[in-house]
């Protein structure tokens, strides 16, 4: 597989505006999402009043974060659980896979979960010896052509079903040849029929969870697949892998945040399945995991507290930004070159991965303001992105050029004067460089003008023109 | 981890927070004893100004979902709904039921077992705790008589639930949970029935959980 990187963001910019079958794809994302939650949103006069109340109690969860953490492990211990909190990746990957191997597993079955992707969770126990197999149809399709997500909610929604079924043909070989895979259902039964071999079979079942609920230590995991139900019940054990900012205080709480998260992601008043669970088989009961362990993740997380962007850490992983950004809509998941994309993972990459490696990202936005309109959290994405844009500046990742054209513009705007003079004589310039009302080059905006002309200035700028008409009157 | 990996990430997030860690340790305490609960949607009441019933508005609901619903007077008219929709369906075993006699309508069409679920069962029969009006959704417990499998492994889930049983909104259900004093390993919210919107965003029923979800709602007789 190629995974492309977020070093390279510009190169895999232009090579997914150029991918035919990508643009195909990424049309549905601006349709049928967007009008899905925008219908449902329509359909909810309380929706804006849900916003407060669910970014209240995001803020309330980590405020007292590290209280809410212990009430957690309290209350699921009692219930049979064990509770790993893990710092980083590495300590993650290593106690799931000791866990694996004290289970002397070998085939593991996973629900959809966003943070065993961030901690490589896969190659990890692929190279230990143990069989992942993803279960979530969009994952399983994803992983079977070897590639990383694409959407946080839709990890497959690159991919067209012709190539679905080019890609079952492959994997799956011991059906017939001639078997037809055109339509959307045959593909969906052969994945139905492939996948149930495996739940049966799972020795170990590991699914992410959307909340954790420190009153009652209940995992709150939202599917409408029944996937992620099928692997935390059949298997013998069951992994939660989570981050410490899934926590919320109460049930009530966690009743608020599904209203908000269904309808965000989605566009659904509740996903199929909803689960609750805690621990491990009660006694008497005959199916459900006899061993049960959560593993909380920080990688990273607790450094955003108290910082700017703490308000990063109420995100509920819905989905609506990403559908919302223009960026998105046009060069897909996989240009970001990491887990997470569009804008939360812009935010959230940078922060994850060190600014370095992903100094494009916060970049790449037209600061449009939507992803913020949609957040159900109230999570001011945009205002991040600047801050961290900011921040490559004083680090010095922009390139040079760019930013002595900043260094320069800042100079003039802060001498009006200078500036004015300035600028009459570069509209003077302008027009006399640019044809027919547009430049098509400009100096030290080259990547800029690469892909836009920069319309010529049509005579004044505003102070001029209000200068007129003042003494117009 | 290790021990002082747990020790570390707390005591992380604790320079970071403002105020005493007494202090704190008792604003969490008065969250849990209050627990407030957020905005209520007016939908079901709405519904309810215009004179449906509880039991109408989550029927309605469930059905917006993609469930099926039928309704019988009482419990003693459950099997002769549960057989007729049977026959309706067309309906094929094995089945797996919950250890209740009301599941056990159908034990005469098709082999039939209780316990856990297994991969030839292809209709499962399960009595939900409760439901809830709000999103037509129904609630089910993991327990020693009603194993989580059956709600996910047949092709085919029917569920049983009283009138009596059907709640607003989960809030309403929160705290008769709590008063039970322990929970089940499982609680499954389920709203419809198995989906995926995977390939190409399209809408296709029936992935890895149950194809169709088949409510029957009783009232108590009167
Ligand atoms: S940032 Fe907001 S909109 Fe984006 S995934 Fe997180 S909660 Fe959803």
């Amino acid at each position: 597989m190629t995974v492309l990187k977020s070093e390279n963001f510009p190169e895999n910019a232009r090579a997914a505006i150029g991918d035919a079958k990508l643009q195909a794809a990424l049309l549905n994302i601006r349709t049928i999402f967007r009008n899905n939650r925008t219908r449902i949103v329509a359909a909810t006069p309380e929706f804006e009043e849900l916003r407060h109340a669910g970014a209240a109690i995001k803020r309330e969860a980590v405020a007292n974060l590290d209280v809410y953490l212990q009430r957690f492990d309290a209350a699921a211990t009692a219930q049979g659980a064990e509770v790993h909190f893990c710092a980083d990746a590495k300590s993650a990957r290593e106690t799931i896979a000791a866990i694996c191997l004290a289970e002397n597993a070998k085939l593991v079955t996973k629900g959809k979960s966003m943070i065993t992707e961030e901690i490589g969770l896969n190659p990890y126990l692929i190279a230990k010896g143990f069989t992942p197999v993803e279960t979530d149809l969009g994952e399983y399709i994803i992983q079977l052509r070897d590639e990383p997500p694409s959407h946080i909610i839709a990890p497959a929604c690159h991919v067209k079903k012709e190539q679905v079924a080019e890609t079952f043909r492959a994997a799956h070989p011991n059906r017939p040849a001639d078997r037809d895979l055109s339509t959307h259902d045959s593909l969906l039964a052969e994945a139905r029929a492939e996948l149930r071999t495996r739940f049966l079979a799972a020795d170990v079942g590991i699914t992410g969870a959307n909340m954790l609920v420190a009153e009652t230590g209940h995992a709150v995991l939202v599917t409408n697949e029944g996937n992620g139900d099928l692997t935390q019940t059949l298997p013998r054990c069951h992994i939660v892998v989570a981050s410490i900012e899934k926590i919320v205080p109460t049930l009530e709480d966690a009743a608020t945040v599904l209203r908000l998260l269904g309808r965000s992601a989605t566009g659904q008043q509740s996903s199929s399945y909803t689960t609750l669970s805690v621990g491990t088989r009660r006694a008497g009961e005959v199916d459900g995991p006899e061993s049960c362990h959560v593993v909380i993740l920080d990688n990273h997380r607790s450094e955003m507290l108290g910082g700017d962007y703490e308000d990063m850490l109420r995100c509920i992983r819905c989905g609506a930004c990403i559908n919302h950004c223009p960026i998105f809509a046009n060069v897909g998941g996989h240009a970001f070159g990491a887990v997470y994309v569009g804008p939360m993972g812009s935010v959230l990459t940078p922060l994850l991965k060190g600014l370095e490696e992903a100094h494009y990202l916060p970049h790449a936005c037209t600061m449009c303001g939507r992803c913020a309109e949609v957040c159900p959290m109230e999570i001011p994405l945009p205002e991040m992105l600047r801050k961290l844009r900011n921040q490559t500046h004083a680090q010095e990742l922009t390139s040079a050029t760019s930013r002595r054209g900043l260094a320069l513009w800042t100079y003039l705007a802060e001498r009006p004067r200078l500036m004015r003079g300035i600028s009459r004589i570069g509209g003077v310039v302008m027009r006399l460089v640019g044809r027919r009302g547009a430049l098509r080059r400009w100096p030290m905006a080259g990547e800029w003008t690469r892909f836009r002309d920069l319309p010529v200035p049509q005579g004044g700028g505003f102070v001029d023109r209000a200068n007129k008409a003042k003494a117009k009157g | 981890m290790t021990a002082s990996e747990r020790t570390g990430i707390l005591a992380a997030i604790a320079r970071t927070r403002h105020g005493a860690a007494a202090d704190r340790e008792a604003a969490v305490d008065r969250r849990f004893a209050n627990r407030p609960s957020g905005p209520r949607l007016a939908l079901v009441a709405d519904a309810m100004k215009d004179g449906a019933s509880l039991a109408d508005v989550f029927a309605a609901a469930a059905i917006r979902s993609g469930a099926s619903v039928v309704r019988a007077a009482s419990a003693a008219e459950v099997p002769e709904t549960l057989r007729a929709l049977w026959r309706d369906t067309g309906l094929e075993g094995p089945i797996v039921h919950a250890d209740d006699p009301l599941c056990a309508a159908c034990d005469d069409f098709a082999p039939s077992h209780t316990g856990a679920a297994v991969g030839e069962d292809r209709v499962g029969i399960s009595r939900a705790i409760a439901a809830i009006a709000e999103t037509g959704s129904l609630i089910l417990a993991s327990s020693a008589g009603t194993p989580t499998t059956v709600n996910f492994l047949p092709e085919t889930h029917v569920v049983l639930v009283a009138e009596a049983d059907i709640r607003e909104s989960l809030e309403d259900l929160w705290p008769e949970l709590r008063a039970k004093g322990e929970w089940p390993r499982t609680l499954n919210q389920i709203t419809g029935p198995s989906r995926t919107g995977d390939i190409e965003l399209t809408l296709q029923i029936g992935v890895h959980g149950p194809r169709a979800l088949l409510i029957v709602v009783y009232g108590d007789g009167r």
